[in-house]
């Protein structure tokens, strides 16, 4: 049968409703969305928000899967509603709701304050052993040093890898798979001193210790960043810490 | 977590009873970890073989005989089998905890999963051989 790239059909969309001056139990609502081949879920909630109801309350950006704002729960799976096609829940209905372990704050808007603040705890950049004045350059790599930290640089903050973890679901404290990321990301940078200033956050019991390599976070990434990877060398790293091997294995830089 | 951001007021958090229901993944990794319990098990089962071999010849037999029951060969199957798994899973997630090195997750599993099922084979020749 040729692929079908034109008509229109209708989906149910189901969406989770919850209002701060209500209070209460969340409630869910079903909407009748017309769809074609290339529409993503997130375009369905535009649909409902600009013909429907105009109260429904989600985040975006980009529509391309780049800024990280409208990761949602499809069918119960953490994922950008940018980057997943109604099409491929037809014709059975599509629940979206909020990001799984976050608070609600409205509708499918969740509470990100926790996620910032723990991202504030990593010190998520550079820390040279010196600083040096610009007259005197950049500070330069080669392409394998870069290779190093790459991936975890790819990182969009868009809190699936969060809403996947159970972990932190069960322990809020937990630093988390973006975060512990974003902190191996600069401790793997060659340009960077910074492992020190960082540890306390990496070696604590609400650091890499508190991931039970679920792993799930590394599924349903969608920049393949690797959090599960990040989070777990670096166990390696804080044992070596704590037995003051780091520093002896690399001088001038971790664990100094 | 405090910080010098705060958070919103009227939030709704929802509950997490009952998780590893949600998704057949989080099934497969509850059972990963259970079957840690039956190493343990099978652990405990040679230990008390030890114990019997310094307690005296008479106790060592009789840890043997009891090993010979049906019931403890059905349970010695349903102990390889998930010990078996355990085994599979501790490669499966072994990339994730390797550093940043230039070799396929894929290569890493495959191959420690090989060399285990190989030295498995070979441990079980040299007793056959030396049992015989």
């Amino acid at each position: 049968m040729p692929l079908d790239t034109s008509s229109t059909r209708t989906i149910e969309i189901e969406c989770l409703r919850y209002g701060p001056e209500t209070g209460g139990e969340p409630r869910y609502q079903t909407y009748k969305v017309p769809f074609r081949h290339e529409t993503s879920v997130l375009q369905g909630l535009q649909y409902i928000k600009d013909n429907l109801d105009g109260s429904l309350t989600f985040r975006w950006s980009c529509r391309m899967a780049i800024c990280g704002s409208c990761g949602s729960m499809v069918n119960g799976i953490p994922q950008l509603s940018c980057h997943t096609f109604l099409r491929d829940y037809f014709p059975n209905k599509v629940r979206v709701e909020p990001l799984k372990n976050f608070p609600i704050i409205r509708d499918l808007a969740i509470d990100q304050t926790d996620f910032f603040n723990k991202l504030d705890s990593v010190k998520p950049y550079l820390i040279p052993k010196k600083e040096k004045p610009i007259s005197e350059g950049a500070y330069v790599q080669t392409p394998k040093q870069m290779e190093q930290y790459y991936q975890y640089s790819e990182c969009i903050n868009c809190l699936l890898c969060y809403a996947a973890c159970p972990q932190y679901g069960l322990t809020p404290t937990f630093t988390g798979p973006a975060a512990l990321t974003l902190l191996h990301r600069y401790n793997a940078d060659s340009r960077d001193k910074g492992w020190t200033a960082r540890s306390d956050v990496l070696n604590s019991e609400d650091g890499v210790w508190r991931c039970t390599l679920v792993g799930y976070c590394s599924e349903v990434c969608p920049k393949s960043v690797d959090p599960a990877h990040a989070i777990n060398q670096n166990k390696v790293n804080s044992t070596l810490d704590y037995f003051g091997v780091l520093k002896l294995l690399s001088p001038g830089g971790a664990g100094e | 977590m405090s910080g010098r951001f705060k958070p919103a007021a009227n939030t709704y958090v929802r509950p997490v009873l009952g998780w590893w229901k949600t998704n057949p993944f989080y099934l497969w990794y509850m059972l990963r970890e259970a079957t840690a319990i039956f190493v343990v098990i099978y652990a405990l089962v040679l230990l008390l073989g030890l114990i019997c071999l310094a307690m005296g010849e008479g106790a060592y037999n009789g840890w043997r005989a009891a090993l010979a029951t049906p019931v403890s060969l059905v349970f010695h199957l349903i102990l390889l089998l998930l010990v078996g798994y355990h085994s599979y899973t501790w490669f499966k997630v072994m990339p994730k905890t390797t550093p940043h090195i230039p070799i396929e997750p894929k290569v890493i599993v495959q191959t420690g999963c090989a060399v285990t099922a190989a030295l498995s084979v070979l441990i079980v020749a040299v007793l056959w051989g030396v049992t015989r």
